[in-house]
């Protein structure tokens, strides 16, 4: 069934919303996207924008496979646009019983035809020099790339624009309209817009917005934490990170550095994280001191040589979580209701997966990516329809 | 890191800013019987105001001079502890901040604070604004004061306010020769018709008209700055008139040639960051300079139990509703950790308010002209070079609010945090894309308030961390995880 003269109604205009945009008007849809703020203005313009296959999601590989190819793309199409670069990521190993982890983990990547490696110490000085601090070994990924996360958003927006999307933006959808067992489209406080569909693309504000509906989906807020030095030289290459960790478990902490454009360094760690309490999202609080303190004695505890330098900035947003890091992507509650939020933090490489999938569902074809692992149904609340 | 720790002050109270507010609440607080700690940014308190140069001070600012050092050695004889150089760059629930002096780190834990932090001169871009010898009038009267250096010899001065005459006339008592003060406002007969209506202000007023009076004829009204120029330092300037309704006319054919110095002030923007680290209120109203502190007007309370606000980041108004608010704040701050004070309002506090609301009908800044002088080239955010015509992009696309245009532009994400470009980001979205200045915002003050060496964030957080909570009353801690901004 084809898109055309349909008229698509997207809620949320960060990188997932902005890639479903531009997927559902170039087969041929009418597409309305409606934002609450500025574009890419929550967890989409505080992500660090890492696009790895890395030791990110075993059971996802063929689609993040799938996803770096259409980055790559992009990258094509647009010549540039949204400063895609393939730097690398190394992500270092501090603990002896992390090391056959890693191996697992390079040996299934390699089985499916990516290029990690294992490197020592000293070699992962010859990839990142300043990296002086005293790690016992590292993995390396050379075709994980990075992407300036504003410029991305706005690049795929302004394409689904010219293609004839319409962007309403700093307009809050107030509710899902039904009629008897199909949406018919969405209210704002200036405006009630018809729709035969609705993609709620709305990150952490999602579930709400779907729970009058009758729709019970477990995504969470979970705050998100960021710091930023003054520009510095040239000094790290690429994406610096900490390697999946048997100390602790699945919480057993999160690293990631990388320098900007610009030359900032931007750094986080978070070795204790949960989530957060339901509306967190809907304000904006300031980084936690413990976040702060843990992050700077591991930034120096990697690269002592930045001990003076001057931090800038912090930024704090809200990521969506759900129970097993999974998005939730797919038909949801009444017909023409469709999902595609839960991030979990790593939402800008999945974007054209789940832009895929959701313009698949919607043309009701079978797509180029499997979505199975996304399916709304495999959390039973996900199938109860509305009352 | 580094072997080092920070220094744990505690206090009952501790103020944040020495100009006319803080020292008023420091002395006030103390006075009740508080056990007061001041934090001030600069080598010697004083602030603006109140500055307290190294060298004898002749001229119209002696006496001020003299007011300042009369008001710091009562605060100081009261028994308040005075610390200088002190960069507040975080706060922890309301009751911790932590701060550096020099390449120490510092926490302050406090039962209840007050933040006089005064405000930042708002710079305005037109073409040409960031050419060498073009600077905020208040940047060249600390110059002269403090240092005995005049910006140049020959100087243009332009903008909007009582300020601009103060600073004329102390750099020609410096000897700079004054080639044109350029005020926006249509005619002096609004501000004299203020005046008239504030007999007890008459002697100050004459004694700064006595000052200027040599620069009568350099006078010009109703117009701005439209252009500076030269190569590689101002010297050069040209003017445009204003309409009716404060939006530019046509061109003034008069330009000046030989300066090497302009300096162009539209007054001051409150300086609200501790106070958004800290999750006080804010509301906008540009007759109070913008983004300001909202407080109990009786008592200087902010929206933070416990913390308290007085003077110019509660709407800029001078020095002194700035010493009645402090006063207010001060005594405020005391009851609040129980040392009642017997505060009465100074004799002068109601009509230094209405004084200070006149004289801002009186000088009225043409936001609209400021918004519409960038040509396309204009860097609206000099430390991330970005142009006029960039953030007139963003706006297109959709980054309608300060933080849309700064993710698109990088406006505001540079060395400055902001707090030079956010007043011009303003008034320019206003003009190109309608977009009233209380809604476009301001980006909101995030941790480091001021840029901060790794190292002594490192040791300032672990000691928050490991030290008791800060010891507001309970209902205002936020915790470790300081979400104190609920704005």
């Amino acid at each position: 069934m084809g898109l055309e003269a349909r008229h698509i109604v997207v809620v949320g205009a960060g990188i997932v919303g902005a890639a479903t945009a531009l997927a559902l008007v170039e087969r041929g849809a009418r597409v309305t996207v409606l934002e609450r703020a500025s574009p890419g203005s929550a967890v989409s313009g505080a992500s660090l924008a890492c696009l790895g296959t890395h030791m990110n999601s075993e059971i996802e590989l063929p689609q993040l496979i799938w996803a770096t190819q259409r980055w790559a793309l992009w990258d094509q199409r647009f010549n540039g646009a949204f400063h895609y670069r393939r730097c690398g990521q190394i992500r270092f190993i501090d603990h002896e019983a992390d090391i056959p982890t890693t191996e697992r983990w390079i040996a299934l990547e390699r089985a499916a035809g990516l290029s990690a490696s294992f490197l020592t110490a000293e070699q992962v000085r010859e990839i990142e020099p300043a990296l002086t601090g005293p790690i016992l070994a590292a993995s390396w990924s050379p075709d994980d790339a990075l992407v300036n996360p504003f410029l991305s958003v706005r690049t795929l927006l302004r394409a689904a624009m010219d293609a004839g999307a319409q962007l309403r933006h700093h307009q809050s959808v107030l509710a899902i309209d039904t009629r008897g067992e199909s949406v018919c489209g969405v209210r704002t406080a200036d405006a009630t817009i018809p729709a035969d569909a609705v993609v709620v693309a709305g990150g952490p504000w999602a579930a709400d917005l779907v729970a009058p509906l009758g729709v019970s989906l477990p995504i969470v807020p979970r705050k998100a934490q960021c710091l930023a030095t003054v520009a510095q030289p040239p000094t790290i290459r690429g994406v610096v990170g900490a390697c999946k960790s048997e100390q602790g478990g699945v919480h057993g902490g999160y690293t990631q550095i990388q320098q900007s454009e610009a030359g900032q360094i931007l750094f986080n760690t978070v070795l204790e994280g949960g989530k957060s309490a339901p509306g967190a999202q809907n304000t904006i609080p300031q980084v936690d001191l413990r976040f702060v303190s843990d992050s700077i004695a591991t930034l120096l505890r990697l690269f002592p040589g930045l001990r003076g330098t001057d931090v800038l900035r912090s930024w704090v947003r809200f990521e969506a979580v759900t129970p097993d890091d999974r998005f939730i992507a797919g038909p949801v509650g009444p017909t023409g209701l469709y999902m595609a939020a839960g991030d979990n933090g790593t939402g800008f490489l999945r974007a054209p997966v789940i832009a895929e999938i959701i313009a698949a569902a919607l043309e009701a074809r079978s797509g180029e990516v499997d979505p199975s692992p996304y399916d709304p149904r495999r959390f039973s609340a996900g199938r109860e329809t509305h009352a | 890191m580094t072997g080092r720790s920070a220094e744990i002050v505690d206090s009952e109270i501790c103020v944040v800013g020495g100009g006319p507010a803080g020292l008023s609440a420091a002395l006030a607080a103390r006075r009740a019987g508080a056990q007061v700690v001041l934090l001030d940014l600069f080598d010697r308190p004083g602030g603006q105001y109140f500055m307290q140069p190294p060298h004898p001070v002749s001229g119209l600012a002696a006496a001020q001079v003299g007011q300042g050092r009369a008001l710091i050695g009562k605060v100081r004889d009261s028994g308040v502890v005075i610390r200088s150089g002190v960069e507040v760059f975080g706060a922890d629930g309301a009751g911790t901040l932590l701060a550096r002096q020099g390449e120490r780190a510092l926490v302050v834990r406090a039962k209840a604070l007050v933040l006089a932090t005064g405000a930042h001169e708002r710079t305005s871009p037109f073409p040409g604004w960031t050419l060498p010898g073009v600077m905020n009038p208040g940047a060249a009267q600390r110059l002269v004061k403090m240092h005995g250096i005049t910006p140049g010899k020959r100087v243009v001065l332009a903008g909007c306010g009582p300020f601009l005459l103060v600073v004329a006339a102390q750099l020609h008592h410096a000897g700079c020769e004054v080639v044109r003060v350029v005020e926006a406002s249509p005619s002096p007969l609004r501000l004299a018709a203020t005046l008239l209506r504030f007999p007890s202000r008459w002697a100050e007023a004459a004694g700064l008209l006595r000052a200027v009076a040599p620069l009568w004829s350099r006078f010009r009204f109703g117009r701005v700055v439209a252009e500076a120029m030269g190569e590689g330092h101002v010297n050069r300037v040209r003017f445009a008139f204003l309409d009716g309704e404060g939006r530019l006319g046509a061109d003034d054919p008069e330009t000046i040639d030989d300066i090497d110095a302009l300096l162009v002030g539209y007054g001051f923007r409150p300086s609200v960051e501790i106070a958004t680290l800290l999750g006080c209120s804010l509301r906008h109203d540009w007759n109070a300079g913008g983004h300001h502190v909202a407080i109990d007007e009786a008592s200087g309370a902010t929206s933070v139990p416990g913390v308290f606000a007085a003077g110019e980041i509660t709407g800029v108004a001078g020095a002194y509703p700035a010493l009645a608010g402090g006063a207010r704040a001060g005594a405020a701050a005391a009851r609040f950790v129980g040392r009642p004070a017997g505060h009465s309002p100074p004799s002068y506090a109601g009509r230094a308010d209405r004084f200070a609301k006149a004289l801002r009908r009186a000088f009225r800044v043409p936001y609209a002209a400021l918004g519409q002088l960038p040509d396309a080239e204009t860097l609206l955010c000099r430390c991330e070079e970005v142009r006029a015509t960039d953030v007139a992009a963003a706006l297109q696309d959709g980054g309608c609010d300060a933080h849309g245009v700064k993710m698109w532009t990088r406006a505001g994400m540079g060395l400055c945090q902001g707090r030079i470009c956010g007043f011009g980001l303003s008034v320019y979205a206003a003009q190109r894309a309608g977009l009233d200045p209380a809604s476009f915002g301001a980006n909101a003050a995030r941790f480091p308030a001021r840029p901060a060496p790794l190292d002594i964030l490192a040791e300032a957080t672990a000691a928050a961390i490991a030290a008791p909570q800060g010891n507001l009353a309970d209902e205002s801690r936020g915790g470790l995880s300081g979400s104190a901004s609920r704005d």
